[in-house]
């Protein structure tokens, strides 16, 4: 369990970071804009395999999963536009995020 | 006399401006000692970062971080959720929050005045942007100037608004800084 | 006109350096100093600052083109912090032996590993060897006056000087400054009269392999020395620029109206404890004794400002003519393996001259914590508890840290 994963880890003598996921809480509140995957547009799911993936490769945060059709975890996505700007489909767009709901 | 104001926003709200455009206020036209800092440390667009302003009527010695603040201002109503605003606020002290809700509406109890003031609905109407984000610094301050309980006056706060954005860019924030003086809901 | 503006640290430095008509600037961005030579390229860029502007690929550079600006005869600044410091190191020792008057700002910053981008001392503090003369500021006018006093000093003297302020606590934070009217800073402050420069019409080498022995092998060459004598004159130079220093100090004073000194005294008579600090703790600690006073303790502060060449006697004598029994230093630095610099020096200087006190010396603040009143309150109370308990001696001890 991700919330136990320091509990039995002894204190280092010289600082250590280990991957814990939400290290930086719920930086999906920092969105001013969210990135939206349009499947029909998507390479991966037309042709029902696992291709392209560009966006799960150039997310920074690795929010985006490496599935068909990639999914984004809005918890934690920042709006930072790459997978947007990366997709070569022109499958994922950014919209404000006034328009969604809390 | 030493009033602190601690300020929350969100990197690229401008709320360390804020911060300094009271500062200075306080210093050219009351004649007072001042100090505003940014939070200590990096900032990114969106994250929640804090400034501070500290205004006093002998030279500011205290170099630390501000703990117990007479006054909260806060320009993102969606802080609240993440935030801890009301730390350390002082018995009596006031909460100015950027939100059109009234006062008794928004979800914070404690010994302490909540002020709100709608500043994004009045940088929506000037069409207020820098960056894309809207600009809600300058809107607050109307607010401030409204709710604090020390002596600023709104004219001093536009006149140095317009010094750090002239031309019709300082006439329109120096407007907005009005709207949001008018519009504050102070119960 | 002298003119009144709202600036951070980092900018108050820039204008300094910009009224004392710096020549070349060469500088390596490094939070939380950037801001700082960040203005002075805008100042040069729009014209309002003549001078060149040198970007380089690291702080070692920075330092180097310094010292090799300042060698042909020109007023030189840089900036840095922290690692970028450190990794001027040898430089530093450069600049000192061969006795440029360049002037560096410090923006105080705590040294990795693990890395940290709030304020300490230690990076200053670790360079105290190098020869380099070091100022400590508590507040931006303060920044604003002691570069250009540094100048001063340095052309003086022949000496670098490193003007160090707390990172982020003043070097971000805005206070009032006062501009000085640049006539009267050109009437302060005259050009840069270098001692030796490079000059292809008249060759030299500077700083060339210089013998441990004295050579005798040309006429009148023993005059001149050998290494040690040349490391010598720096060091008698920078046991006697006290004079310099207060003088300078004391001009500016009656120019413009605000001196420092050696050392700043508040609520010092009468204490029967002192608070010893330098920079934004020593101001810091002046509320501390305020409220300690108002409950009924006489406590004052010592905020040193010249920390190299240390003042040694004259602290001495300060302690030794105050009625007070404990000195408490406190230290935002500390030598590993044993205590703070300030505390190590202070006490070796009561040593020298003979003066009994009770020291105690402090850890606070290391990497960045937030320094408050009512932790240096805390200090005192428990120096004023051991010392009431007869326990007069102790050991450095680390505040506010999780043990």
């Amino acid at each position: 369990m991700e919330k136990d994963k320091l509990k039995n880890i002894e204190v280092p003598i010289s600082s250590i970071s280990i991957p814990i996921e939400g290290e930086a809480g719920r930086t999906g509140s920092w969105r001013t804009e969210r990135p939206i995957l349009d499947p029909s547009k998507c390479a991966a799911v037309k042709q029902n395999k696992l291709v392209c993936m560009l966006c799960w490769l150039y997310c920074p945060e690795g929010t985006i999963s490496r599935t068909i059709p990639p999914k984004i975890n809005y918890y934690y996505c920042k709006g930072c536009g790459i997978c947007a700007k990366e997709c070569p489909s022109k499958a994922i767009t950014m919209k404000d995020e006034t328009n969604f709901e809390e | 006399m030493l009033y602190e104001i601690r300020w929350h926003g969100r990197g690229g709200q401008g709320a360390i401006t804020a911060a300094q455009i009271l500062a200075e206020a306080a210093y050219y036209y009351n004649d007072l000692y001042i100090t505003a800092s940014p939070s200590f440390g990096a900032e990114r667009r969106g994250a929640p970062i804090t400034a501070s302003t500290r205004i006093s009527d002998e030279k500011i010695r205290l170099r630390s971080q501000i703990i117990n603040p007479d006054l909260v201002v806060v320009l993102d109503e969606t802080l609240l959720k993440d935030v801890d605003v009301t730390a350390g606020l002082k018995p009596g002290g006031s909460i100015i929050i950027n939100s059109p809700k009234r006062p008794n509406e928004i979800n914070l109890k404690g010994n302490f005045r909540v002020v709100t003031a709608d500043a994004t609905k009045v940088a929506l109407e000037l069409d207020l942007r820098a960056a894309g984000l809207l600009v809600l610094n300058t809107p607050i301050l109307g607010a401030v100037v409204r709710a604090t309980d020390f002596d600023i006056a709104l004219e001093h706060v536009q006149a140095i608004i317009k010094k750090h954005f002239p031309g019709p860019l300082g006439e329109k924030n120096a407007e907005a800084a009005k709207r949001t003086f008018e519009i504050t809901q102070l119960q | 006109m002298s003119e009144k503006l709202v600036l951070s640290g980092n900018h108050a430095a820039a204008h300094a350096c910009k009224g004392a008509r710096v020549q070349v600037i060469a500088a390596y961005p490094i939070t939380p100093q950037s801001p700082a030579t960040e203005l002075l390229s805008r100042f040069v860029e729009t014209g309002q600052l003549n001078a060149k502007y040198v970007c380089v690929e690291s702080e070692h550079s920075a330092m180097t083109v310094c010292i090799a600006a300042s060698s042909t005869g020109a007023r030189t600044f840089t900036a840095t912090s922290a690692n970028g410091l450190a990794l001027m190191h040898e430089q530093l020792h450069w600049a000192a032996g061969a006795r440029l008057p360049i002037v560096m700002a410090c923006v105080n910053r705590a040294v990795a590993a693990p890395w940290n981008v709030w304020t300490d001392n230690q990076d200053s503090i670790s360079q105290r060897d190098t020869g380099w003369i070091q100022l400590y500021c508590e507040d931006n006018q303060e920044i604003y006056d002691t570069i250009l006093q540094a100048y001063k000093i340095a052309e003086q003297i022949y000496c670098p000087v490193m003007v160090c302020y707390d990172g982020y606590i003043l070097s971000h934070t805005l206070m009032p400054v006062e501009i000085i009217d640049q006539n009267a800073i050109d009437e302060f402050l005259p050009p840069f009269k270098p001692y030796v420069t490079l000059d292809p019409d008249d060759p030299k080498v500077l700083n060339l392999v210089t013998f441990p022995w004295i050579r005798h092998d040309h006429p009148h060459i023993e005059k001149f020395g050998g290494y040690p004598e040349i490391r010598y004159k720096l060091q008698q130079t920078l046991r006697s620029s006290f004079d310099v220093i207060e003088r300078v100090d004391k001009e500016f004073g009656e120019k413009f109206d605000r001196q420092y000194g050696i050392f700043k005294e508040y609520m010092c008579d009468e204490a029967d404890y002192i608070i010893l600090a330098m920079g934004s703790l020593a101001s810091e600690a002046t509320v501390a004794a305020e409220i300690l006073y108002e409950e009924g303790y006489t406590v004052g502060v010592l905020s040193l400002k010249l920390f190299r060449p240390f003042p040694a006697k004259q602290l001495a004598t300060f302690a030794k003519q105050s009625a007070a029994s404990t000195f408490i230093v406190i230290d935002r630095n500390l030598s590993y393996g044993y205590e703070g610099a300030l505390c190590t020096d202070f006490k070796a200087a009561l040593y020298t001259h003979h003066v009994q006190k009770n020291v105690h010396g402090y850890l606070l603040g290391i990497g960045g914590r937030d320094v408050n009143v009512e932790q240096i309150m805390e200090i005192v109370h428990k120096s004023r508890k051991a010392i009431e308990a007869g326990q007069l001696d102790k050991e450095t001890e680390w505040i506010n840290i999780m043990k």
